[in-house]
């Protein structure tokens, strides 16, 4: 749980790598991460204990059919479920610029929710055309990884069973290195995309104001 | 509906800019975090491995009696310690930033 937080709030920082490079900063990662810690923590919890919430209808679908069979206790189980699902989705389509909110323009847990929910209401065609692109470029890649780590787990499974014990040994660490790679690969294409799109939908014109406001009078 | 394939049109364009200016630099900084990540769950996973590993030699010895309940309870207060372990490991992370 502990090492799951701590590469939860690392991964967080990947957000603010994307912002500093699009603006031709370096990134201190472990500064980013000690800095991230807190909100990212908060956040964290906030949103499983929302995610609970969501998921109670599986509990009343589960009560409602109590000392029925086992198969109308699944029944009722999946049709709360359903409504769970369809929530969720829901929901985490709304808060979906959140995590870019809290560690990159550094609002609060709650104040990064809410605008997120705020963006995507405003622009909520521009935003579901975009997920709808993006889930197709993303399921593009992981069909790509896919099969790339598949040769692996084909070509180690061979190695086994002609007895190269040794070469399995080496094919695996090989696997773990090509998986590694292709998530940072996975990473260094989708996260630019997706750090521009919240850029163009909000952000940025609140800069570009800002700048405007700046300016001296000539 | 043109502004709105405009702007999804220069989230593209704009990430292409980036990949072209910084892309190795970019890389590198998510080989890092990457890297860190993984070097996390790695150790952890280790240490779980091998506290799981003793609980189950401990078992195919078949001790049984004080014995067994000795050898459980050690193995227990191993894995809860390998588990207290993970936060030392993070706070390290915390404590060498600059």
């Amino acid at each position: 749980m502990a090492s799951w937080l701590v590469a939860s709030v690392l991964g967080s920082v990947v957000f603010n790598v994307v912002d500093n490079r699009a603006n031709g900063k370096k990134t201190e990662i472990v500064k980013r991460f000690k800095t991230n810690f807190i909100p990212v923590t908060g956040y964290i919890a906030l949103v499983i204990v929302i995610s609970i919430i969501i998921c109670l209808p599986i509990v009343l679908g589960y009560l409602f059919t109590s000392g029925a069979s086992v198969l109308s206790i699944l029944g009722g189980m999946c049709l709360f479920g359903f409504v769970s699902v369809v929530f969720y989705l829901l929901f985490a389509f709304l808060i979906q610029f959140s995590m870019l909110e809290l560690v990159i323009e550094r609002r609060g847990v709650v104040e990064s929710l809410k605008s997120s929910y705020a963006l995507v209401k405003k622009n909520i065609v521009t935003v579901l055309l975009f997920d709808i692109v993006y889930i197709i470029i993303a399921f593009g890649i992981g069909s790509i990884t896919s099969v790339i780590e598949r040769v692996f787990i084909v070509g180690i499974e061979l190695m086994a069973f002609g007895g190269s014990i040794v070469g399995a040994a080496m094919g695996g660490v090989l696997y773990l290195l090509v998986v590694f790679l292709l998530t940072v690969a996975s990473y260094f294409i989708l996260l630019p995309i997706y750090y521009f799109l919240w850029r163009g939908l909000g952000p940025k014109k609140k800069q570009e104001e800002k700048k405007k406001t700046k300016r001296k009078p000539f | 509906m043109e502004g709105t394939i405009d702007i999804i049109k220069n989230a593209f364009s704009d990430a292409w800019k980036m990949w072209k200016k910084s892309g190795k630099d970019f890389f590198v900084d998510l080989l890092k975090i990457s890297l860190l990540q993984w070097a996390i769950y790695g150790i952890v996973t280790i240490i779980l491995v091998s506290a799981a590993l003793i609980l189950m030699g401990g078992a195919v010895e078949g001790a049984t009696g004080m014995e067994t309940l000795s050898l459980l309870t050690g193995n227990i207060a191993f894995v809860a310690l390998a588990v207290l372990l993970q936060w030392p490991a993070g706070l390290l992370l915390q404590c060498s930033a600059p």
